[in-house]
């Protein structure tokens, strides 16, 4: 883990539309490059849900110089690893390589990113990949309650629908859709970082003969504007699978990263449940043993943050679970959080941050999602500062404001 | 790598990475292998306890201590080991190795703590039984084989774990938490002398021999061949289907079924991927593993696929697993694996944990770091003919198939 410094090189343009964010970094032989555009599938709604993720997951299926065996052939063979994740403000597409074979890495990334075939048959077979992941997800009882909550916290937008899509959405997506969401993926401006062994004169001469030259030069459309998500009115839902155990979720709207609150909310969702000495955690496993898995989870989009607790019990104990999570999220707003306890999960976050730091994808991830965030990626730099300079009245006002009647989903089993 | 044992028997490992970060990562030779079916799920339950407090640190005291260093800490349990890692900013080394010591040598297993962690351990359980790979999991090692030391699940049956008792853990810990029974492995931005020190003094006190429980099972015998469904609330059909393999003391078999399980099921260009997914679309996902075991072991494919074709699936999986005898891998095939097998090691060794999680997995195994230090050299030198003979030897027997299926599949009668 390198810690960066302020003094180090800011974003460098390369061409209209492409700048370089480099890193290099000898200390081992892999280098992470990832490709940040500002283009993600908030723009979605639930009639073409997943098409910006299906197109993601077409680039490898073949491109206009190799089919899709032959793509796999060249990526097995390197063995790199490249591929493109959706997520709901931008879309990344990343190559984690040796240097050894950096180049041949940089020019199938922009040949896969920029000229895809989107061959019929590779378009069905991707489909039915992504319907039977989408049965697969179904599976996963807690992802299953997870994703109703999205749906039931910020339903009509992006921001709950699954960046998979849905079963009836992807069935209805054309070769049309996909050329289109391509076209945006590909529209920029583009945020490329490296991390890693690398020389920078070369990696940037690399970008600018095969990166470059596919960056579209006429001016694009600005990306689609996605209206802000208005969240649902507090509620419960309750739904039903065969199941063991019964599944909880509980949430609430929360700040976004522009929000000049928003260390504190991250604070808040640390001390509530991230860790084995959080207060969910403690209070609903280690006091009551109510749950293998409990904690809190938060979520910081672009428009709109969201904050939720989570917990997994067995059916008889769903009462009590719901009454003890709600005691905490309680608790919290109207008791001071005792020193040794706040300056433990201060300790907790920011260590857990820089250990996080390992990886040079990580570290390249980081960057760039700070910047994608609108939060620059000087943020990697100063977040442990923000966050230590949070105080427990900060806290406790955050969780004022965050913390006020959830929208809560429950999976019981069917026989309960 | 410094390296040195202590008085007691405990084998250190010291590998110096200059990044800020230490990971300390202890690794214990026992796990569900050790285990009689009446103590079936101790040493995960054990792993539990070994947070839950010591004389110097009350329960939940010693998360505290970690997270207030910054630090992240955790523990797996599985056939044959257990192991508790911590890693922290390298300043405060002493720290996490004061509370990995203590919990190691000094837990108390406090009746209380243990009634209370039971029921955290039966919400794992449940957890586990809902998720379909969870289940296909046990059910494959369950089928796989019908006696020896990986027929039980780690987690336990409900029934085993619900009547195990306080003093019988206690027990367990006394006899395989020895120093001659751990390795203790070190990844990170330290002096090694200092660490050794530290490292001397702290385990200084823990006794040495082991005393494996004299109904431990060891001799392994594989089950009855065949396809065998489990229902379930489900969407898709989740399919495991394994064939005998190489424990470890076969070390050379070892690194040819590596290359083999690559060959067939690793990436997309690999063989099953390529005529199971993309030629016959039979499966929506497809892989091929293999458990490198201390005792004879298994390889494994695993798919998903929507309808029911599993009998087809079987039927062509099998066909390609033996057809690595037939249609021997070629040079292309052999590098490709080499390669990606070499790069697998790489990227998962960038992590300080990474490393101490690799070197403490073989070491525990092996008894070394002859293995790991020599892997890549050895998997180089392996011929075409050595996987032929690995993939001979061992494909040829019948596999046996566990089938996770959706409820609406089963048919009348259907085992």
């Amino acid at each position: 883990m390198t810690t960066v410094t302020d003094n180090q090189t800011d974003w460098q343009q390369l061409a209209p539309g492409v700048e370089v964010l480099l890193r290099p970094d000898s200390s081992n032989e892999i280098v992470a490059l990832i490709v940040f555009t500002p283009f993600g599938s908030a723009v979605e709604s639930a009639r073409d849900a997943g098409t910006v993720t299906m197109a993601g997951r077409l680039l490898l299926r073949g491109s206009k110089k190799h089919s899709n065996a032959e793509l796999a052939e060249l990526i097995d063979g390197m063995g790199i690893s490249l591929s493109c994740d959706v997520n709901d403000d931008y879309a990344n597409i990343h190559v984690i390589t040796t240097s050894d074979t950096l180049s041949e890495s940089v020019e199938l990334l922009s040949e896969v990113f920029f000229q895809p075939a989107f061959e019929p048959e590779e378009i069905e077979k991707e489909r039915q990949s992504t319907l039977a992941a989408i049965r697969r997800h179904e599976d996963d009882l807690f992802s299953l309650t997870l994703q109703r909550y999205y749906q039931e916290l910020y339903p009509n937008h992006g921001y709950g629908l699954p960046n998979i899509g849905t079963k009836e959405s992807v069935g209805e997506i054309t070769r049309e859709n996909l050329i289109g969401s391509h076209e945006e993926l590909t529209a920029g401006p583009f945020k490329i970082v490296a991390v890693g062994h690398f020389d920078e004169t070369e990696l940037k001469e690399l970008l600018l003969r095969h990166f470059v030259p596919n960056v579209r030069q006429e001016s694009v459309d600005d990306n689609l504007a996605v209206p802000s998500p208005v969240a649902a009115a507090p509620h419960r839902v309750t739904f039903q699978r065969e199941s063991e155990q019964a599944y909880l979720v509980m949430g609430y709207p929360a700040l976004k990263p522009s929000d000049p609150d928003y260390m504190a909310a991250r604070f808040l969702n640390s001390l509530l449940g991230d860790g084995m000495s959080s207060r969910l955690f403690t209070a609903l496993r280690e006091e009551k043993g109510l749950a293998y898995a409990t904690g809190s989870s938060y979520s910081a989009n672009l428009l709109a943050g969201q904050m939720f607790g989570y917990i997994g019990t067995k059916p008889e104990s769903l009462d009590t679970a719901r009454e003890g999570m709600l005691a905490e999220f309680q608790r919290i707003k109207s008791e001071p959080v005792p020193e040794d306890e706040f300056i433990r999960t201060r300790n907790y976050l920011v260590g857990k941050f820089l250990i996080d730091h390992q990886t040079n994808y990580r570290r390249a991830f980081y960057l760039g999602h700070f910047d994608m965030m609108g939060l620059g990626w000087r943020m990697d730099n100063r977040y442990p500062d923000l966050i230590s300079a949070v105080t427990p009245q900060q806290v406790q006002e955050a969780a004022r404001k965050i913390l006020t009647e959830p929208v809560i989903v429950e999976l019981v089993p069917k026989k309960w | 790598m410094h390296r040195f044992k202590l008085d007691n028997g405990l084998q250190v490992l010291i590998k110096p990475v200059g990044n800020k970060v230490v990971t300390l990562d202890v690794w214990v030779n026992t796990g569900s292998a050790n285990e009689a079916g009446r103590i079936n799920g101790i040493s995960h339950f054990l792993e539990h306890m070994l947070f839950k407090g010591t004389p110097t640190y009350g329960p939940g005291d010693l998360d505290k201590v970690i997270m207030n260093v910054g630090g992240v800490w955790n523990a797996g349990t599985s056939k044959d080991f257990t192991h508790y890692y911590v890693t922290v900013g390298s300043a405060y080394f002493e720290t996490a190795l004061g509370c990995l010591s203590d919990m190691i040598q000094n837990s108390l297993i406090d009746s209380a703590e243990f009634d209370s962690e039971k029921m955290v351990i039966l919400e794992e359980y449940r957890r586990k039984q809902d998720n379909p790979y969870g289940l296909l999991y046990d059910e494959l090692y369950e089928a796989v084989f019908a006696q020896g030391p990986y027929q039980l699940s780690v987690l336990g049956s409900f029934e085993s774990i619900s009547n195990l008792k306080r003093d019988d853990m206690y027990d367990y810990y006394r006899r395989y938490y020895t120093a001659d029974n751990m390795v203790f492995v070190v990844v990170g931005d330290v002096n090694p002398a200092e660490c050794e020190a530290a490292i001397r003094k702290a385990f200084a006190g823990l006794p040495g021999r082991v005393a494996p429980l004299e109904d431990a099972p060891t001799k392994t015998a594989f089950g009855k061949p065949g396809i065998r469904r489990v229902q379930k609330d489900v969407n898709e059909n989740y399919v495991g289907m394994a064939f005998p393999a190489p424990g470890i003391d076969k070390q050379d078999e070892v690194l040819a079924m590596d290359l083999a399980l690559t060959i067939l099921g690793d990436g997309r260009s690999s063989r099953l991927f390529r005529a199971l997914k993309e030629e016959k679309r039979l499966v929506n996902t497809v892989s091929a593993g293999y458990a490198t075991h201390r005792h004879p072991g298994m390889a494994y494919m695993l798919a998903t696929l929507s309808e029911d074709r599993v009998d087809e699936v079987v039927s062509e999986a099998t066909a390609l697993f033996r057809e690595m005898v037939t249609r021997p891998p070629t040079d292309a095939e052999m590098a490709k694996a080499r390669r990606g097998i070499r790069n697998g090691m790489l990227f998962g060794m960038e992590t300080n944990t990474g490393q101490s999680s690799t070197i403490g997995y073989y070491y525990t195994i092996t008894g070394g770091t002859d293995f790991l230090d020599t892997y890549l050299d050895r998997l180089n030198a392996l011929q075409v003919d050595d996987i032929v003979k690995v993939a001979d030897k061992y494909f040829s027997h019948d596999p046996v198939t566990i089938v996770v299926e959706p409820k609406s599949a089963v048919t009348e009668g259907a085992a």
